[in-house]
């Protein structure tokens, strides 16, 4: 409406134009208010504790640090466990190349490999291990491969993904508590569990061409997994080509503590001991076969095996595995900033 | 002569008038759009735009993927989970129920739900185009691209809003400096996308509608059945 030019614009535009303007302020100000809530609903913390140890995170930050900065990026079970998994022995793998990376598992007699190329779409494997029931997780992001044993409170408890990051690690949750676990901590910093740490075992990173030759009658998990998924694509990057994420290239989430000691990605054995850890670099292992250590009053060895194409580390006094596992330097650094480094 | 009238007050009558504006764009833009795909050549360029549009939606959030290598040469030609079909990945995306693969290079995760958000998103893309070629064909046309740059945000924000590949081909530099924005926003995306293609429609018909009736488009099957432009006044 033009206005006429003896009345000046009319009273009734006005009103409609303070009536639009006070409309979208208060639409604006409540598609904000729906944009930064917290969406992730968080259990409540509590101190009870359960079997596992007790301790504080045992790394560079406290919990609730931690549990301020998780990130969501998915929604809950949007990256869909594996609950059951489905074995063949190894002549009829006829899905996976030679070169292929696979986690292998030796426990209580049974021996099973798990290919990357599955794990990368499910990272995490709810199991039962000679009739133990077992958690195998892989973090795509931070490079990490760990066994979980259950808790004595909760023998079959299973884990599934938050969809969120902690240091870009995979946040798991469980199911009998919804208590939030970043898998390389192994301890809970959220839920009825936090403060829980879950007790960890190693799997060996190796190829399907070496762990088969090493281990003949190992089972290896398929890509029968109940869900569709394009098995055999990354969406990150290839092992097998070294390119995209896993070769180069910062974190693509934030971390709560970094160092450029050594390319972010570069693949370090990380230990744990007590309270203490250490990262060795997995070259430095190939490189000189056996490094000798200690650590938090433990001697231990760092052994390269040329058949598995890997390293292992064991306790030097009975033998027995240490806590260790392959990890991308940054994610251990920013879970354990007071790490010794071998170098 | 308008009387001292304050600033303030000239300037909410103005947004008074604005809103005028777009309710009538609004009310109109049926008949536009209508009228934009009822002529051969903006109903044809938009069906196509849409399907690229469709296309490069499903290609980006990966339900539709293509092996250069030939990965797929052993798989078996279908395999279904039915059980996914509601449920959610991610804010807009839905898990495949049945994967298709032809041949070695190709293959399809086939999401019913996420084909229909596409759709919508398609469908709207196509309806922009199709005003797009239809109102270019005027006497005081502005260059064409003007129009095109309107509807590209829309573009990027529909693949942003499910599509990790979309980052990821970013490369991974790329890839750190945009997730921290985009990651708190993805819910809001897929909506924003479509509030944005509606919104160009009702912008691109307000356009019209202001033109004087010399200058309208064409009424429809321009151009006219000899191939040469129809005349319009006289």
């Amino acid at each position: 409406m033009i206005p006429t030019p003896d009345r000046g614009p009319s009273r009734r535009q006005m009103l409609k134009g303070a009536a639009v303007l006070g409309g979208s302020a208060a639409l604006a100000g409540l598609l904000w208010q729906t944009a930064t809530d917290d969406d992730s609903a968080s259990p409540s913390a509590s101190d009870s504790g359960s079997s596992g140890t007790q301790d504080d995170g045992a790394g560079g930050s406290d919990l609730d640090t931690l549990a301020g900065a998780v990130v969501g990026v998915l929604g809950q079970d949007g990256i869909p466990a594996i609950d059951e998994p489905t074995f063949v022995p190894a002549s009829e793998a006829d899905f996976l190349a030679d070169d292929e990376p696979v986690f292998g598992l030796v426990r209580g007699g049974e021996v099973r490999a798990y290919p990357q190329l599955v794990l990368v779409w499910h990272e995490i494997v709810n199991d039962v291990v000679h009739g133990v029931r077992r958690v195998v997780t892989y973090c795509p992001l931070t490079g990490t491969v760990i066994g979980f044993e259950p808790l004595r409170e909760f023998p079959d408890i299973t884990f599934g993904t938050t969809g969120s990051l902690v240091n870009s690690n995979l946040l798991m949750y469980d199911r009998a508590t919804g208590s939030h676990w970043p898998q390389v901590l192994g301890t809970a910093i959220r839920g009825e569990l936090r403060g829980t740490r879950l007790d960890a075992f190693p799997l060996l990173w190796s190829t399907w061409a070496a762990w088969r030759a090493a281990h003949p009658d190992t089972q290896v998990l398929t890509t029968d997994t109940g869900f569709v998924r394009d098995y055999g694509g990354d969406p990150y990057g290839s092992y097998t080509d070294d390119n995209g994420y896993y070769a180069e290239g910062d974190p693509w989430f934030p971390v709560l503590n970094s160092d450029d000691r050594f390319d972010p990605k570069e693949v370090v054995v990380g230990v744990r001991s007590g309270n203490a850890q250490l990262a060795i670099p997995k070259e430095l292992i190939r490189e000189r076969g056996r490094v000798d250590t200690e650590l938090g009053g433990t001697r231990l060895r760092a052994t390269w095996h040329d058949a598995l194409d890997t390293a292992q580390v064991v306790r030097r006094d009975d033998g027995d595995p240490a806590d260790f596992l392959d990890a991308m330097w940054f994610a251990w650094y920013a879970f354990y900033p007071d790490t010794k480094v071998l170098a | 002569m308008n009387r001292g009238t304050h600033p303030a007050v000239r300037a909410l009558a103005g947004i008074g008038d604005a809103w005028d504006g777009m309710v009538h764009a609004v009310r109109r833009t049926p008949i536009r759009v209508r009228e934009a795909v009822a002529g051969r050549l903006p109903r044809r360029i938009g069906v196509v735009a849409g399907a690229v549009m469709l296309l490069l939606y499903l290609v980006s959030i990966g339900d539709v993927a293509v092996s250069l290598s030939g990965r797929w040469a052993d798989a078996g030609a279908v395999q279904l989970a039915v059980d996914g079909l509601f449920r959610s990945r991610a804010p807009y995306l839905f898990e495949p129920v049945a994967a298709v693969y032809l041949g070695a290079h190709l293959a399809v995760f086939f999401s019913p739900v996420n084909l229909l958000l596409g759709l919508v998103i398609a469908v709207l893309v196509a309806a922009n185009i199709a005003m797009a070629v239809h109102a270019s064909h005027t006497a005081c046309a502005r260059p064409g691209y003007t129009r095109v740059l309107g509807v590209l945000p829309a573009f990027l924000l529909g693949f942003a809003c499910c599509a990790p590949t979309f980052v990821l081909a970013l490369g991974a530099g790329g890839a750190a400096a945009v997730l921290p924005v985009l990651l708190p926003l993805r819910p809001v995306f897929y909506p924003l996308a479509l509030l944005l293609l509606l919104g160009a429609l009702v912008w691109s018909t307000h356009r019209l509608e202001s033109l004087a009736p010399a200058d309208q488009p064409a009424p429809a099957d321009w151009p006219a059945a000899d191939g040469g432009p129809r005349h319009r006044s006289n």
